[in-house]
């Protein structure tokens, strides 16, 4: 099919409007626990305060602090859409925790990090309220599985 | 809120940001600016003296044997930050993190830097 001038020149002014209009995302990690961090804490030895003067407050906690979550999620594979005035922004993003039991007397049981699944996300959406880790219902199964063990 | 700030197209550069001990000048800026170097020299203080200077803890573990104060950095100075909710202290990368003895004074303490690139 032979393409007219203008539809050529409406077609090319398209093309550059839309590159102009995707910027790719950096991949970004933000408060991640470092695993020397976790590798210190020992169970049997260590306490409560050992864990909050090392990793201070956590993202979660229950009521009789038997149990501390520290959360953190990875983006990556993330473009805005319509730089350089965004009105979206897709992603691949995945929720990580580091759960610390604790025994009644106040010594860390046991700790363990759980890795969520990659999920993409559209933002903004109505799932922004809540944080990757809130969204990822499999990961929270998985830690209340855990946390249920004796 | 971390995905919102990435649609609004703010970061430009690759990061990322983990939980760690703060520096040993870090350290020692931070209890200056709070005016509670006494810490850095192990001279005993009381709870009463850290509330004094520092107001109502940000979190508080074991009958408040354990105190939490949300710290941020602002034009090079660390000020203590104003709760805006159970988890959540806007802007807050440090916590200030004190254990009091017996005694009700300061046992042990530490600063976490959460914003470490």
């Amino acid at each position: 099919m032979r393409i007219g001038g203008e539809r050529l020149a409406a077609l090319l002014v398209l093309v550059v409007a839309l590159q102009a209009c995707i910027l790719p995302l950096p991949s970004e990690t933000l408060h991640a626990v470092p695993e020397q961090a976790a590798g210190a804490l020992v169970p049997g030895t260590s306490n409560r305060a050992d864990v909050l003067l090392r990793l201070g407050d956590p993202s979660r906690r229950d009521e009789r602090d038997s149990h501390f979550v520290y959360e953190w999620e990875t983006l990556r594979d993330g473009v805005v859409l319509g730089f350089p005035i965004p009105f979206a922004a897709v992603f691949q993003v995945s929720c990580h925790c580091l759960v610390v039991r604790f025994r009644p007397d106040g010594l860390v049981a046991d700790l363990k990090q759980f890795d969520g699944e990659v999920q993409s996300l559209l933002a903004p959406s109505p799932d922004m309220e809540s944080s990757g880790c809130q969204r990822d219902s499999a990961l929270s199964a998985q830690i209340a599985e855990w946390l249920a063990r004796p | 809120m971390l995905a919102l700030a990435l649609a609004a197209g703010l970061p430009v550069a690759c990061y990322t940001t983990t939980v760690e001990p703060a520096s040993d000048p870090e350290q020692q800026q931070l209890v200056d600016d709070l005016q509670l170097s006494a810490l850095a020299r192990s001279t005993p203080i009381s709870r009463a003296e850290v509330e004094d200077r520092l107001g109502t803890p940000f979190a508080t573990y074991e009958g408040a044997r354990i105190a939490t104060y949300a710290v941020r950095k602002v034009r090079g100075r660390f000020e203590v930050a104003q709760p805006l909710g159970p988890v959540s202290a806007g802007g807050a990368d440090y916590r200030l993190v004190l254990v009091f003895g017996p005694d009700d004074t300061v046992e042990r303490w530490s600063v976490v830097d959460r914003s470490h690139w």
